[in-house]
């Protein structure tokens, strides 16, 4: 198993600014870790970096604390399964599977063996002699991965995995990445760009925007914790309130709010709640909005959508204005003009840096 | 719509396109198959205007079992064979160098194709201004001072090993080959070579295993038409050969053009021969390339 690490890499194609700029990132061995990031942000640079396809302008990259920058492609024994897979159109499955191999001259019979085993480990184990153009979407992006997997490399690196396939296929892909990458515990970055993807496939998830990693965490980390409005606001944040943190409480032009010790530094900051953290109410009968419950403040629903599976408002508090996302039952009671509470659970609000 | 009504739809479809193709292919047909018809006849000893009328094969014996023709089909198949393999191997080698140009610039794209215009006439007398002992190459070899006369200077035109006409066809096919190959690999792009790098190959397996296997669908027919082209063309061995042994097509044209009219069907057999020979390669192409769709 091996560690990888990225260290203030940098890339530039010709006089233009940099693709990838200063990116440090150290990706665990036998992890699955995700590089989430809006599309022309440099993933896919990135895994061409680390598959040595490309070289950095500057930079280092280490396997287990050795710099593999001088070596080729070949030798990194770190395998790219492209987001279009890159099947040989004019060789058969089973001879797609074994190529790497071939190309490490090992023995017909071993080969086959192999080769066979991948393919079952794949679960397609009768489509040796099918030609890649036979195969649908699905089939193919399974044959790529048997094909990266049968050289056993170091490193696996997966572009857009699941990107290319149908919302069924898209979940058996995931369950088979997750069982292959326990049963082989081989380190593995995917590269996407939805953040969806990068959290139910892996474990860490290392957000990259405009060229650098912006936060490496754990998937529920970047719901909780973002490191910045930036990050807040690429895994659906939409809150943000401006203030001043002293004497315990976090003070605003709406008010103020209880936050919990641990986010607070004291001095200027921004307050962050998720749209299905805020609570919404309809104040008591006598519209008395004074309701006793702590980071409360009173408001007016501006908009609502209706999405099936929620109900998302737009709430007004004075110069200021709230998404919440709510059960879509309460739709119909929370229409346009409606006053309302809306509350911020203390354990829910989540201080940034300004 | 029933069944019954569009079949006869898609007849009537076939009819229409049966009926604006007829002005052109009556042309080729009188041109191409007639003049074939008519060249077989001659060959065959078959010419009613002056009185044969009892088919033979006595052109072709004369042909096949004179010395001359055969040191001729020698001479042609050499010259076609090695200018083909020359250009073929150079239009490659051009087409990966040139790959990272063109996808930038078009002008390099035209520069490549610039001299597909030029007709092989001209490329033929350029090769001989240049080549030829009293040529430009010879006269800097000479204030050079690696020769001291024209003569020194190797023959490179007229001379036993075909040069001039092999660099005339090479020069001139190699960009129409490359073209060919540029198309492919600016098409199917580099992530094929790159897949397969990041599998383990290095750089010559990369060549051998995808990079060829992906430019060969173009670059067969391409050198196919090459050699076919080179097997039956006239102009440039007329012009940079030498008399003897000369290729076929100059050959024929010698007989066809000799005084004694006996010589024309034998003219004709070996322009039978020639195309014949076209038609053969080009059959093991198609055969070769039903072969390889099928994988």
């Amino acid at each position: 198993m091996t560690t990888v690490t990225l260290a203030g890499l940098v890339k530039r194609f010709g006089a233009d600014a940099p693709v990838i700029d200063q990116l440090d990132i150290t990706i665990e061995s036998g992890s699955l870790t995700a590089l989430l990031g809006p599309s022309g942000c440099g993933k896919t640079t990135t895994l061409k970096l680390i598959a040595g396809l490309l070289t950095p302008t500057a930079g280092e990259i280490r396997f287990d604390n050795q710099s593999v920058i001088a070596l080729a492609p070949e030798d990194r024994e770190a395998v790219m399964v492209f987001q279009n897979h890159l099947l040989f159109p004019y060789l058969s499955v089973a001879d797609n599977v074994g190529f790497g191999l071939k190309m490490r001259r090992v023995p017909k019979t071993e080969l086959r063996s192999r080769v066979a085993d991948m393919l079952e480990l794949v679960q397609l184990p009768d489509i040796g002699r099918r030609t890649p153009a036979s195969l649908s979407g699905g089939q193919q992006q399974r044959v790529a991965l048997a094909r990266a997997l049968v050289i056993e490399p170091r490193v696996l690196l997966l572009d857009e995995p699941l990107s290319n396939l149908d919302a069924h296929l898209r979940d058996e892909m995931r369950e088979l990445i997750h069982s292959i990458h326990s049963a082989l515990g081989i380190t593995t970055v995917v590269v996407t760009h939805d953040q969806e993807e990068a959290v139910i496939l892996a474990d860490r998830v290392g957000l990259l925007l405009d060229g650098s990693i912006r936060q490496v965490d754990s998937p529920k980390a970047f719901f909780e914790r973002p490191a910045s409005a930036a990050v807040a606001r690429f895994f659906g944040g939409s809150n943000f309130l401006p203030g001043t943190w002293t004497d315990g409480l976090f003070h605003t032009d709406i008010g103020s709010f209880t936050v919990p010790s641990k986010t607070a530094t004291s001095g200027p900051a921004v307050l962050t709640i998720r749209p299905e953290d805020v609570g919404i109410e309809i104040p008591t009968a006598g519209g008395d909005v004074d309701t006793p419950l702590v980071n409360t403040v009173a408001g007016v629903v501006r908009s609502s959508l209706y999405g099936g599976r929620y109900a998302r408002f737009e709430v007004a508090v004075g110069s200021r204005s709230f998404d919440a996302i709510t059960e879509p039952r309460r739709f119909d009671a929370l229409a346009s003009g409606r006053p309302v509470t809306v509350r911020f659970p203390p354990e829910k609000v989540w201080l940034l840096p300004e | 719509m029933t069944v019954r009504n569009k079949l006869s739809e898609n007849a009537l479809q076939r009819l229409r396109i049966w009926l604006l193709l007829t002005p052109a292919m009556t042309v080729i047909v009188m041109l191409f198959v007639g003049g074939l018809i008519a060249g077989l006849a001659r060959s065959l000893n078959y010419f009613p205007l002056i009185g044969l009328t009892e088919p033979n094969l006595d052109a072709y014996r004369a042909v096949l079992g004179d010395e001359t023709f055969l040191r001729s089909l020698a001479v042609t198949s050499y010259i076609s064979f090695t200018a083909t393999a020359i250009s073929s191997v150079l239009a490659v080698a051009a087409a990966l160098l040139l790959r990272p140009l063109v996808l930038r610039q078009r002008l390099f794209y035209f520069m490549f194709s610039l001299n597909l215009t030029v007709p092989h006439a001209v490329g033929a007398i350029g090769i001989s201004y240049l080549l030829s002992q009293g040529g430009l190459a010879s006269r800097l070899a000479r204030s050079a001072g690696l020769t001291d006369r024209p003569a020194d200077f190797p023959a490179l035109v007229a001379d036993p090993w075909a040069i001039g006409i092999i660099v005339e066809y090479v020069w001139k096919e190699t960009p129409f080959i490359g073209i060919v190959v540029l198309a492919i690999l600016a098409s199917v792009g580099e992530d094929y070579e790159s897949a397969a790098r990041s599998l383990g190959a290095g750089r010559w397996q990369t060549f051998r295993y995808v990079t060829m296997p992906l430019v060969l669908p173009g670059l067969v027919p391409a050198s196919v038409i090459v050699f076919a082209f080179t097997f039956g063309a006239f102009e440039v061995p007329f012009l940079l050969g030498r008399t003897a042994p000369t290729t076929l097509p100059v050959l024929a044209y010698r007989s066809y053009t000799d005084v004694d009219l006996a010589a024309r069907p034998e003219a004709m057999a070996i322009s039978m021969v020639i195309a014949g020979t076209s038609a053969l390669i080009i059959s093991a192409y198609l055969a070769l390339t039903r072969h390889y769709s099928r994988g």
